[in-house]
């Protein structure tokens, strides 16, 4: 099983405005996501009892697709170097 | 079965080298099994894992200016090939044509996450190297 990202490692340098790194703490808003995404649930699934019953599965399919897109940010890796500013975001 | 492998086979019926000679030239010819590696080099021996990431790395000659480095998880092109084949049918005329006009000539119809780890699979052994006539360089592999 995998878990959605903890950290978030964002760093962004021009030379006007060398920024240091920030390692953002992202787990601390995890209990944000899953209150989110029950809600979602729960709209998803009083839409669908109402429009379409027939579509209640794919409803929670689509949540659960979008709780794992969530959950692939972990280990994405971003590092851009240019001639003038410098851009990286990291997940971990 | 590659040159190299058959070779050894060769050698060992005729004789030239013993069994335990063949097998550790056999195994030095394997790729390490944990590393994944690029797969550029994979020379038909045990299949190593799956790839995990896709890297791109973008290099100009100086390898400081211009320079991108990105890896993507599989898990993340995974999800987004579920999240896609989700999409209702009805709306898949409008994707794709809003996908052709941005140059992206594929049909999400037929995005399917079966077919994707058939992909997966074979994405193993790719790596893509270019380097260009001012001497950047481009490469693009999985590990």
């Amino acid at each position: 099983m995998t878990f959605p990202p903890s950290l978030l490692r964002l760093r962004v340098r021009t030379p006007e405005h060398p920024w240091p790194t920030l390692w953002l703490p992202v787990f601390l808003v995890w209990p944000l996501v899953v209150l989110l995404l029950v809600l979602l649930a729960l709209v998803v699934l009083v839409v669908a009892i109402v429009r379409d019953p027939r579509q209640i599965a794919r409803a929670f399919a689509l949540v659960g697709a979008l709780f794992a897109v969530v959950c692939g940010l972990r280990g994405v890796h971003i590092d851009v170097v240019g001639r003038r500013a410098q851009v990286l975001i990291s997940f971990h | 079965m590659n040159e190299e492998r058959k070779r050894i086979l060769n050698m060992l019926a005729e004789n030239k080298i013993t069994a335990e000679d063949a097998e550790a030239l056999l195994d030095a010819m394997s790729p390490p099994p944990a590393t994944g590696g690029t797969g550029a080099t994979g020379g038909g021996g045990a299949r190593s894992a799956d790839p995990r990431y896709l890297r791109v790395l973008v290099e100009d000659q100086d390898g400081h200016t211009g320079k991108v480095n990105v890896r993507v998880p599989f898990q993340l092109i995974r999800a987004g090939v579920r999240l896609a084949a989700l999409i209702p049918v009805a709306a898949h005329g409008p994707v794709n044509k809003a996908l052709q006009s941005r140059g992206i000539d594929i049909d999400i119809s037929k995005l399917k996450p079966e077919d994707f780890e058939d992909l997966v699979q074979h994405l193993r052994d790719l790596t893509v190297d270019v380097e260009g006539t001012r001497g950047e360089k481009v490469r693009v592999f999985c590990e």
